[in-house]
């Protein structure tokens, strides 16, 4: 899978006020920009920026996120269902990358 | 007497069928593998190059640890056998027993490199070397090691070198003692999971002789 | 009177001697390694919740495997058949008329079915190796293969006479000194006591179970080089830190340590992927 994908887990169903955790891996090598010591050149790194968790296109969370974070990055998101519909993630990295996944939930 | 004949033949007859057909069930010796099978399958799984065929020759005293799981389970005549064979095997530095540089030997027991190859990356150099202690020995206070050996720590305070008794037959012969162990472990512990690092040529003798110093002078931060 | 203290005094001072080195000892036990450890220990128990990053290469290795026509492939419950495959790994195949663990058949399945050359077999098996983050396809479809018998049991057929062969075999090779630093599998990995090589607990497969839990987590996804690690893989490793020559992937060998390993794992849970430093 190339960089940028994702897997996004939600519960399929929720009773309404229940807090879920949406969880999620994101494929990304997150490296730091590196500067050699004895030459003083400077590699630039590649890492993701922001995250933002949307519910029926509402933004409940916002991340933003650095080098210091570790590849193929494992986040869950704490998340109160109100309604049934669609949970979306969007997120961009310091090259330019944008990407974003749906998931569906139910809510009781 | 020709019924007797008769009767005797076919008694060995019968004998001599039912031992073929003893023969014919597998015995225990049987489902046992031969060396030479072991020995094709252990080639099999190795890329071909020369430079590196040579490892997999056992020598003596490999081949009689590799038949008993542990020291614990050898019989007294093979411990002996493997002590008398490698206390032949132990050779001294040039100038003697005589005290070496334990900042070198330090080098030497905190490096990991020397000795590995691999045709994908990781190799180490030919040049690189090092006795890789902390594997197995925790060795400086402080200094996270492996608990597979014995512990190190403090040992040259532990036997009580000092820097009066240093020089004296009795510290030199101390000195002459861990000098042995860490060239040929096997001298005076067969089988042992430490490899005979004088004896492989993995460090040369004045290295050995830099480890023992670097475990044993009181200067040695191993001391402090 | 006098002999009776003096031999009380004496038996005294001994026993305080005794007691004192016995404090000694355990002081160095408490040494910050051990701290390190327990940290680790944490670490590994908070990575076992949630998402495994291993399981990218599953999604990537679905594909994958039909790409490489490898719902031909019989794994031994039948041709695409992969539910269960790794659980009675290795066995003997008519066909190829050998023993195989899972890679093994793999790589065989890709001469066949794939139009592969065992050179090319070869290089596909290794191109991660030495690499981090690489988005490898073997790595993927062995993810794949393997996570679908997630749940099972081990159940190699060691009444099988040609996998009890192999069987014997690999247990003979983990056990021979060989190389020049006189090691073997079991150098680490055998034994009663309970030993660390620097800050890693070592398993024994003479202590009943753990060799099943080690291998029943592979392959086992590592987060310092952000990529899955498969068991030939792990085997090229430990044969290089043993200073032992070059291994060779798919090999003979790889089959022998394979079946010893996995036949001592018989009865333990399935749990692809683990994850580990």
């Amino acid at each position: 899978m190339a960089t940028g994908t994702a897997i996004l887990r939600v519960p399929k169903e929720a009773q309404k006020g229940q807090v879920i955790r949406v969880q999620m891996v994101i494929t990304h090598p997150m490296t730091p920009t590196r500067r050699d010591p004895q030459t003083g050149q400077e590699t630039p790194g590649h890492f993701l920026t922001k995250l933002q968790l949307f519910h029926n296109d509402q933004l409940v969370s916002e991340m933003n996120m650095a080098a210091g974070i570790s590849a193929n990055p494992f986040i869950a998101l704490p998340l109160k269902a109100e309604g049934s519909g669609v949970i979306k993630i969007a997120y961009e990295d310091n090259k330019g990358g944008k990407w974003e996944k749906t998931a569906e939930i139910t809510v009781k | 007497m020709r019924k007797t004949l008769f009767l005797g033949l076919l008694a060995i007859g019968l004998v001599g069928i039912s031992t073929a057909q003893q023969k014919k069930q597998p015995t225990k010796k049987e489902a046992r593998v031969k060396p030479e099978e072991v020995r094709q399958v252990l080639l099999s799984g190795f890329e071909q190059d020369p430079k590196f065929l040579w490892k997999i020759e056992q020598d003596e005293s490999q081949r009689i640890c590799s038949q008993y799981p542990s020291m614990e389970a050898m019989p007294p005549k093979a411990v002996q056998k493997v002590i008398e064979l490698e206390n032949k095997n132990i050779v001294y530095p040039q100038w003697g027993i005589a005290w070496g540089d334990w900042k070198e030997g330090k080098k030497l027991v905190e490096s990991a490199r020397g000795g590995r190859f691999a045709s994908y990356g990781f190799s180490d150099k030919f040049t690189d070397k090092g006795g890789n202690c902390y594997a197995c020995h925790l060795i400086e206070k402080g200094v996270p090691g492996g608990t597979m050996g014995p512990s190190l720590t403090a040992y040259g305070k532990r036997y009580g070198i000092t820097k009066e008794n240093m020089n004296t037959p009795e510290g030199l012969e101390r000195l002459k003692m861990v000098y042995k162990i860490v060239y040929n472990a096997w001298h005076a512990y067969p089988c042992s999971s430490m490899p005979r690092f004088g004896y492989h040529g993995a460090l040369s003798p004045e290295d050995v002789m830099n480890i023992a110093t670097y475990l044993l002078h009181p200067e040695s931060p191993v001391n402090k | 009177m006098r002999k009776i203290l003096l031999t009380s005094a004496v038996f005294g001072l001994a026993c305080a001697g005794f007691l004192g080195y016995q404090t000694v000892k355990a002081q160095d036990q408490e040494l910050s390694p051990e701290e390190e450890i327990r940290l680790v220990q944490e670490f590994n128990r908070m990575m076992a919740e949630g998402i495994n990053p291993g399981e990218i290469w599953a999604e990537m290795g679905k594909e994958a495997f039909k790409k490489y026509n490898l719902d031909k492939c019989d794994f031994g419950l039948g041709p695409g058949k992969v539910e269960g495959a790794l659980a009675q790994l290795p066995r003997y195949f008519p066909d190829a008329k050998r023993v195989m663990d899972l890679e093994t058949r793999i790589g065989w399945c890709l001469q066949q079915y794939a139009g592969m050359t065992p050179e090319q077999v070869k290089k596909f098996a290794t191109q991660c190796w030495g690499k981090s983050q690489c988005m490898g396809e073997y790595d993927a479809i062995v993810m794949y293969v393997s996570m679908a018998s997630n749940g099972q049991k081990f159940s190699v057929n060691l009444n099988d006479p040609q996998v009890k062969r192999m069987y014997e075999i690999g247990k003979q090779i983990y056990y021979a000194r060989i190389g020049p630093w006189d090691f073997n599998c079991a150098t680490c990995h055998a034994g009663q006591k309970e030993a660390r090589i620097r800050a890693t607990k070592l398993w024994s497969a003479d202590r009943p179970g753990e060799a099943g839990q080690a291998v029943s987590i592979f392959p086992k996804y590592l987060v310092r080089w952000s990529q899955p690690m498969t068991m030939h893989y792990r085997y090229a490793e430990c044969i290089r830190q043993m200073r032992w020559p070059t291994f060779e992937p798919h090999s003979d060998l790889a089959v022998a340590i394979s079946a010893f390993l996995y036949g001592t794992a018989n009865g333990t849970e399935i749990k692809v992927p683990g994850i580990g430093r």
